[in-house]
C-alpha cells in the first residue's frame, strides 16, 4: 500500500468548477457593469442636451441677457446641486450659472468632459453660441456611480452565492465519486495486505466507475485463482519429489539396519545426508517462488518487531559465543510492523547464520532495531566486495570469497523482505558489512 | 514423574502411501504402539472417534478428502485428540497452515520413525498432563509460577528461554525430544536454522544444570536429540 496520501481529486475538481463559475459570472458581470454605465451617461448626456437647446432657443428669440437671466433663474430655482450651469463671454468672465468659471476645452465647436465639482463627478457639455459666448450645462454623475456601485455589490453577492454554491455541490458531486474510487482502492490496499477474499462489490449504475469496479473484482478473482494454481501446482510438484525421496530414504533406512558391513554404513548415511540436502534445497527454492509470487499462505498480522527480534537474538547469543564472536543488541521498544512474523524471524535469523557461517573468530556482530522499520545487522568482518551486494541476494550467487551453503540463504532474505513490503541492501561498515532491511519508502529504505 | 512407564499408545493412522504406511505401522509397533490403519480422510473421519484411539496420524494429500479438511471435520465433531499431520508438504507455511487449522504437530516426509515416535509421545503425554504448578523429576524442581528452577536445593540461574527449555524437557523426560521438536514448542520456530543453535542452547543448559555434579542427566540421543534421563546426586566433596 502506498504510503504517501494523494490530494483527493474531488477537492481539486470542486475547486476548478468554482473558479470556471467566477470567471464566467464576473466577466458577465463586468459586461452588464460596463452597458449599464454607458446608458445610463448617454441618458444623461440626452437629458443635458435637450436642456441646452432649450437655452440656445432663448437666446436666439430673447438675447443673451435674457439666456442669462433664465440660467439664473434656474439655478435659484434648482436647490440640489444635480444641475450645473454656466455661462461665459468670450474674455473668460462668467456671465451666469452656479460653476466657477473654467477653461474649456472645447473653445470653437461643442464639447463634453467630466469634471470634479464640490467634489463629486459631474458631466460637463459646453457649446459656443451666437455671439461667442459659452454655454456651459451639467449634471452630476452621483447617481449614476451610486447605480453602477449598487450594481456591482449585486454582481458580487449574486456571484459569491453562485461560486459558494457550485462548490458545495462540486465537492458533493466529486465526494460520490471519490468515496466509489475509495472502495477500489480500499480492496487493492487489502488484497495486498493478504486479504484475498476482499473484492470491491456492485456498484449502482452503469458508469464508469461501476465498470472499473467490475473489471478489478473480475481481475482480483483471477489473481486468486492464479495464486491457487501455482500454490497447487507447487504442492504437486513437492509432493511428487518428496514422496520418492521418502521412500528411497525408507529404504536406505532399512538397508543400514540390516547392514553388517561397517565399510557401507557410512556410504549409505552420506546418501541418506544427500535426500536431505536435496529436499532442503528443493523447499527453499520453493519458498523464495512462493514468497515473490505472493502464493505463500499469508498470515499477516501486525506484531511487535522488537521482541521478535530480541528472541531471535537470545537464541542466537549462545551459537555467537561458541563460534568466538560478539553478538550484541540495540533494539528500540516497542517497534511494531504489518507482516508474517515468522517470515521476518526467518530474515533476521537467516541474516545471523550467514554471519556465524562467513565471519572469523573474534568478529564482532551488532543488531539494531528501529522505527520504520529498521533491521540492521553489521559486523567488523571482511566484508562484501561492492560489486557482489546485489549479486549475493540472487539464487545461487555467493559473495566471491565464500563457498559455504547452498547459495539461497540471502536470496531467501531478500524474497521474504519484499513480501513484506521491506527492502534489502547491503553497505560498508568500515570495516564489513551492514545489511539493511528497512520498510520501503522511508529514508533507510 | 521419572517412573512413568513408556506410553503404549494405540494410534489411527490416516496414510494412502502403502510403503510409507507399512514403515509408520512397522517402527511404531516396535515401539509397542498400536495401529489401526484406513488409506482414505473419510474412514479416517469415520474411525477418529473410536474412544481407544490416543492420537491419529493423517497424511495432508489424500485421494478425495484432505487430510486439512479430515482434521476440521474431527474437530467439528468435537474429537480433540491429539492429531499429528505428517505430509510431503515441509515447507513453514505449509507447517503453520496445518496447525492453524487444528493439527497439534506437523511432520514433514522423508523423517525418522524415531522423531516420530517422540513427538506421539510428547502429544499424549501433554493432553493427558494436569496443569502442575511444580515440576518434579528426580532433584530438579521447576516453580512454573515463580519461574524458578533448582536442583537439589541449589538455585539455578536460567534465562526464561533456558527455563522454558527445562520446562519441555522435563514434560518430555524419559523420552526423546528431538530438535525439530525444541525449535517448534520452546522458541516457536517452524523453520530448521542454517546453524546448530539448539545444540549449542542445549550444551549451555546442561552446564548448568550438571555443574557441581558428577553424572551427566541431559542426555544426547545421536542423530535424533536430546533426553532428560535420570539424574543424580551432588559430587561428594
Amino acid at each position: 500500500m502506498s504510503r504517501f496520501r494523494p490530494v483527493s481529486i474531488a477537492i481539486r475538481q470542486a475547486l476548478l468548477t468554482a473558479a470556471v463559475v467566477i470567471i464566467a459570472t464576473g466577466g458577465f458581470a463586468v459586461l452588464m457593469l460596463v452597458v449599464v454605465d454607458r446608458v445610463a451617461r448617454t441618458e444623461l448626456l440626452h437629458t443635458i442636451d435637450t436642456d441646452i437647446a432649450g437655452l440656445v432657443d432663448v437666446q436666439a428669440g430673447s438675447g443673451a441677457a435674457q439666456l442669462a437671466q433664465r440660467i439664473a433663474d434656474r439655478t435659484d430655482f434648482v436647490t440640489s446641486p444635480a444641475s450645473y450651469y454656466l455661462l461665459i463671454d468670450t474674455g473668460n468672465h462668467r456671465l451666469a450659472g452656479n460653476l466657477a468659471a473654467m477653461p474649456v476645452p472645447f473653445a470653437r465647436t461643442s464639447g463634453t468632459t467630466e469634471r470634479s465639482v464640490n467634489g463629486q463627478p459631474v458631466l460637463l457639455r459646453g457649446t459656443v453660441l451666437r455671439g461667442g459666448v459659452v454655454l456651459v450645462v451639467g449634471r452630476s454623475l452621483v447617481n449614476v456611480n451610486a447605480l453602477d456601485t449598487d450594481l456591482a455589490r449585486l454582481f458580487v453577492f449574486v456571484e459569491a452565492t453562485i461560486a459558494g454554491a457550485s462548490l458545495l455541490v462540486g465537492l458533493a458531486l466529486m465526494r460520490r465519486l471519490t468515496l466509489r474510487i475509495d472502495r477500489i482502492n480500499q480492496a487493492f490496499a487489502d488484497f495486498s495486505a493478504g486479504n484475498t477474499a476482499v473484492r470491491v462489490g456492485p456498484m449502482p449504475g452503469t458508469d464508469e466507475i461501476s465498470t472499473l469496479a467490475f473489471h478489478t473484482d473480475h481481475h482480483l478473482g483471477q489473481v486468486v485463482a492464479l495464486i491457487a494454481a501455482q500454490r497447487e501446482i507447487s504442492d504437486n510438484i513437492a509432493h511428487e519429489l518428496r514422496t520418492p525421496l521418502s521412500h528411497l530414504d525408507t529404504h536406505l533406512r532399512e538397508a543400514m539396519a540390516n547392514n553388517r558391513d561397517p565399510a557401507i554404513e557410512p556410504i549409505l548415511q552420506a546418501a541418506r545426508d544427500k535426500i536431505g540436502s536435496v529436499v532442503t534445497l528443493f523447499d527453499a527454492l520453493l519458498d523464495i517462488a512462493l514468497a515473490e509470487s505472493g502464493a505463500g499462505y499469508a498470515g499477516v498480522v501486525r506484531f511487535d518487531l522488537s521482541e521478535l527480534a530480541a528472541q531471535v537474538v537470545e537464541l542466537y547469543e549462545a551459537s555467537a559465543e561458541e563460534a568466538g564472536m560478539y553478538l550484541t543488541a540495540r533494539i528500540a521498544p516497542g517497534v511494531f510492523m504489518h507482516g508474517e512474523p515468522m517470515q521476518v524471524t526467518r530474515i533476521i535469523a537467516n541474516l545471523l547464520d550467514n554471519a556465524l557461517r562467513h565471519l572469523p573468530e573474534g568478529s564482532q556482530v551488532r543488531l539494531a532495531v528501529s522505527a520504520g522499520p529498521v533491521i540492521m545487522i553489521e559486523d567488523d568482518g571482511p566484508g562484501i566486495p561492492e560489486a557482489d551486494r546485489q549479486a549475493v541476494f540472487q539464487r545461487f550467487r555467493r559473495s566471491g570469497s565464500t563457498s559455504a551453503g547452498h547459495g539461497l540463504g540471502l536470496a531467501l532474505v531478500h524474497s521474504l523482505a519484499t513480501r513484506n513490503g521491506l527492502t534489502a541492501r547491503i553497505e560498508d561498515a568500515h570495516p564489513g558489512a551492514r545489511f539493511i532491511i528497512a520498510a520501503k519508502g522511508t529514508a533507510a529504505g | 514423574m521419572r517412573d512413568d512407564p513408556p506410553l503404549a499408545l494405540h494410534i489411527l493412522l490416516i496414510e494412502d502411501d502403502a510403503l510409507t504406511a507399512a514403515t509408520i505401522i512397522s517402527s511404531l509397533q516396535a515401539a509397542a504402539f498400536t495401529v489401526e490403519h484406513v488409506t482414505t480422510g473419510e474412514q479416517g473421519v469415520q474411525r477418529g472417534g473410536n474412544a481407544a484411539i490416543d492420537a491419529i496420524i493423517i497424511d495432508r494429500m489424500l485421494p478425495g478428502m484432505g487430510g486439512i479438511e479430515a482434521i476440521a471435520r474431527l474437530r467439528a465433531a468435537g474429537i480433540d485428540k491429539p492429531m499429528l499431520i505428517l505430509s510431503a508438504l515441509g515447507r513453514s507455511d505449509h507447517r503453520i497452515e496445518g496447525l492453524d487449522q487444528g493439527a497439534d504437530d506437523y511432520l514433514a516426509k522423508p523423517f525418522e520413525p524415531a522423531e516420530l515416535i517422540a513427538r506421539l509421545r510428547a502429544l499424549c503425554r501433554r493432553s493427558g498432563q494436569p496443569r502442575l504448578s511444580v515440576l518434579v523429576h528426580d532433584d530438579i524442581a521447576l516453580h512454573i509460577e515463580a519461574r524458578t528452577a533448582h536442583r537439589a536445593g541449589r538455585h539455578l540461574r536460567l534465562s526464561p528461554k533456558e527455563f522454558d527449555l527445562l520446562r519441555y524437557l522435563m514434560e518430555n523426560a524419559g523420552e526423546t525430544v528431538t530438535r525439530a521438536m525444541l525449535l517448534r514448542h520452546v522458541w516457536n520456530l517452524h523453520f530448521d536454522p542454517q546453524t546448530n543453535v539448539i545444540d549449542v542452547n542445549l550444551v549451555r543448559l546442561r552446564r548448568k544444570l550438571e555443574a557441581g555434579f558428577s553424572e551427566s542427566c541431559l542426555e544426547t540421543v545421536r542423530g535424533q536429540g536430546y533426553r532428560l534421563g535420570a539424574a543424580r546426586g551432588p559430587e561428594p566433596a
